[in-house]
């Protein structure tokens, strides 16, 4: 069946076809939707279910207690302080894991021999897992036997007590979550170079143009959908962050690493208080969809596509 | 027809993947019984235990009981919960002391006293010998008068120190009260040329299992009703002059350099000593065993006293004897429960005990143990044990050495916590410290003392 034959035909006889074709990809969409209903759409409308709801810690005698919940969660200061450390926490990864991923990309870009040698280790540290590195992490910021404080003493810098005060706790585990988030950054952000046509560079060098204002010029605007999506992505990693808090902090000293998602895991896990976690849960949620659409709106306006 | 046929096949793998959900009956292995049971130890302490499970199944021909590792006692504790009134809870589950309360109140448990009044009626039956158990475990894991739990591996904080730097510095006892430690730490600081600290006093962990420790030394109840023990505990006491001494002393020794804050997490504390950053630390008896493993010999030079505090009027203060215990959940079938509680008896008998404590270095549920080899020969090998158990035997029998029972005690333990680390970080005094922490103690425990009912 040719394409100027389906073109030619009667839109009922395309309403069928679209109903036949649906039927026939059904079968093939059901595992997959049959999962997303399980571990996704169920619990999303289960949390927001039990943040209308107080049960006992064990779960049982659900209450129905209307909106006091959310209004207990978004009245407290401490789910408004760990909204405070998200933030700070998505600003201190973003910003410097794509900076440097973007700065690796660049150097690794090059036609070298061995250059595979150098691309392999800038994007190592996407196959280590977070419990992995954050344990690593712990060690090498232990105060004591510590190898951080050990070069910074040889160095006459002072040194500190990282994850227990409440000034550098966070950056320090920012700067791990950095360290774990430059792979990522390098890989997506080599993959978006490689995909800037080589003409372009070319007829600008034909016409004077400098490095810097090449990359200003070229290399930047090629690179806006990638920068956008890894800044994206970075964003959504701070926010669901979990791991190396658990690891480095448990969100102390003092909450000033208790992000949202380590809060509601107290809240449910520790605290049983599962209906008051459901309903920050759900205000995650809302603040993680707003962002995104948000950042999608910038990006229709500000993102380069060719 | 065979688009319908592979249609069916997914259908039916999807559905699957859904349903791994049987019916609550007994579970059986090769014929016997099988007895699930829920822990927490691992490494030394899990081969131990694994020694005492094997043991048993060997000992009878009724049950097996099957040791599944679930991570902490947090971990272990969020997944129990995630499985009450469904097949998958186990027959029985380690616990730490401080989930006594939730436990009874999730009236899922089967209370060890039952199983002791049962064995009483039954004639031929083996009943446990309460009364050569350690007193004080019993004291702590009774509750309206019934023995809730069966007390399993006991420990309580000691003071670990250095014996050569205190030899050197002409120090021939350790501290027995906080004042001492400060006058001991004084002696002990070592300065580099440059001025700065080549070692400190002692390396302080955040803990508030400290807190309630030193509160229990002076004689003084945790929490109002007796401890939560006369009744319904509705307020944590530690905004009292007992709690405060404890905090004031705490900002004092980090404020003047004489101790280090080591943040929360205890081993720190241990490695300051052992590296030799601090002279002293205050840490959980249940690390001296892995320590004299791993130091062998050399471990003669950390020396072992009962954990100092502020001096008790007449002798009413002593340790809380913490540490853990294994509960029988009671949705089980009977005989899974029975299984669990012949497993109890066999793991409490003295002999097994000595081998325990041997192992682990938790001190042993039954006070014959003491003398039995091979408890006996680590004794003489490493006297720190021994000092550490005095520590226990001294302690008087009360309301505040029993130890406070509180329903949501992990999230009193935070406000704890966050009360250290305002006073040591925060800018805020003792007083304003713990005051803030009881009046969110008190919420908690408000918020959950009205949700059980």
């Amino acid at each position: 069946m040719s394409g100027e034959a389906t073109v030619g035909r009667r839109a009922g006889s395309r309403r069928a076809q679209a109903i036949r074709q649906t039927v026939a990809a059904a079968p093939f969409l059901l595992p997959s939707l049959v999962l997303f209903a399980v571990f996704v759409f169920y619990p999303l409308v289960r949390s927001i279910w039990l943040g209308f709801h107080a049960t006992d810690p064990f779960g049982r005698n659900e209450v129905w207690v209307g909106t006091a919940q959310y209004h207990d969660v978004l009245t407290s200061s401490d789910f408004r302080h760990s909204l405070l450390v998200t933030g700070q926490f998505a600003l201190y990864t973003v910003i410097p894991a794509t900076a440097i991923g973007l700065y690796l990309a660049l150097l690794s870009h090059r036609r070298l021999p061995g250059i595979v040698v150098f691309r392999t280790i800038f994007s190592s540290t996407v196959a280590t897992s977070v419990a992995v590195s954050s344990v690593v992490w712990l060690l090498m910021l232990n105060p004591s036997v510590g190898v951080l404080n050990y070069i910074l003493g040889k160095g006459g810098v002072p040194t500190e007590s990282w994850l227990t005060s409440p000034t550098w706790a966070l950056p320090a585990v920012a700067m791990t979550t950095v360290w774990m988030n430059i792979g990522f950054a390098t890989i997506v952000i080599l993959a978006g170079l490689q995909n800037i046509p080589e003409e372009l560079y070319e007829s600008a060098r034909v016409d004077g143009a400098g490095r810097w204002s090449e990359f200003l010029h070229i290399t930047l605007p090629g690179l806006s959908p990638t920068l956008l999506f890894v800044s994206v992505v970075g964003v959504i990693f701070a926010f669901e962050s979990f791991g190396q808090i658990q690891i480095l902090t448990q969100g102390g000293p003092l909450g000033a690493t208790n992000v949202i998602v380590y809060s509601i895991y107290r809240e449910a896990f520790l605290h049983y208080n599962i209906g008051l976690a459901s309903a920050q849960a759900v205000v995650l949620f809302v603040i993680v969809l707003l962002l995104t659409l948000l950042q999608f709106g910038v990006a229709r306006r500000w993102v380069f596509y060719r | 027809m065979r688009r319908l046929a592979a249609l069916c096949a997914v259908l039916a793998l999807t559905l699957a993947a859904g349903s791994g959900c049987g019916s609550g009956g007994v579970r059986y292995s090769h014929g016997r019984v099988e007895v699930r049971l829920w822990h927490s130890m691992s490494g030394v302490t899990g081969d131990a235990l694994k020694k005492i499970v094997d043991g048993f199944n060997a000992s009878q021909s009724e049950y097996t009981v099957v040791p599944i590792f679930q991570g902490g006692y947090a971990d272990s504790l969020k997944k129990l919960v995630s499985s009450l009134d469904t097949s998958s809870m186990p027959a029985l589950i380690q616990l730490d002391d401080i989930e006594l309360r939730f436990m009874v109140d999730s009236h899922a448990i089967a209370p060890a006293q039952d199983f002791v009044d049962a064995d009483a009626r039954t004639p031929g039956s083996h009943p446990a010998n309460l009364a050569d158990f350690e007193p004080r475990a019993l004291d702590y894991y009774t509750l309206n008068g019934k023995l809730q739990a069966m007390p399993f591996n006991l420990s309580g904080p000691v003071l670990y120190y250095d014996r050569d730097v205190f030899a050197q510095a002409g120090i021939d006892h350790p501290p027995a009260t906080l004042d001492e430690v400060r006058a001991d730490a004084q002696r002990l600081l070592l300065r580099n040329p440059d001025g700065s600290l080549k070692r400190n006093g002692i390396a302080l962990s955040i803990n508030g299992w400290w807190l309630e420790q030193m509160m229990a030394k002076q004689g003084a109840l945790f929490a109002n009703n007796g401890n939560g023990r006369q009744g319904l505990a509705t307020k944590v006491l530690i905004d009292s002059p007992a709690g405060i001494a404890v905090l004031s002393w705490w900002q004092e020794m980090v404020q003047s350099g004489l101790a280090t804050n080591v943040g929360t997490s205890g081993l720190q504390s241990l490695l300051a000593v052992v590296t030799g950053k601090s002279a002293m630390a205050i840490e959980s008896v249940s690390a001296l065993r892995a320590i004299v493993l791993a130091l062998g010999p050399a471990s003669a030079r950390l020396g072992v006293a009962p954990m100092p505090a502020p001096p008790a009027p007449d002798n009413s203060g002593g340790m809380v004897l913490g540490g853990a215990a294994m509960w029988i959940m009671k949705d089980r079938p009977l005989a899974e429960q029975r299984g669990a509680w012949e497993f109890l008896k066999y793991a409490t008998q003295p002999q097994v005990q000595a081998q325990w404590h041997y192992d682990t270095g938790y001190f042993p549920v039954r006070v014959s143990s003491w003398d039995l080899e091979p408890a006996a020969s680590l004794h003489r090998q490493y006297p720190q044990f021994a000092i550490a158990h005095d520590q226990v035997v001294r302690s008087p029998r009360n309301l505040a050495t029993a130890g406070a029972v509180i329903g949501p005690f992990t999230q009193v333990r935070e406000y704890e916590q966050t009360a250290f680390e305002q006073v040591l970080v925060g800018g805020k005094t003792p007083q304003q410290a713990l005051a803030t922490a009881a009046k969110d103690a008190d919420r908690a425990i408000a918020r959950y003392n009205r949700s059980v009912r």
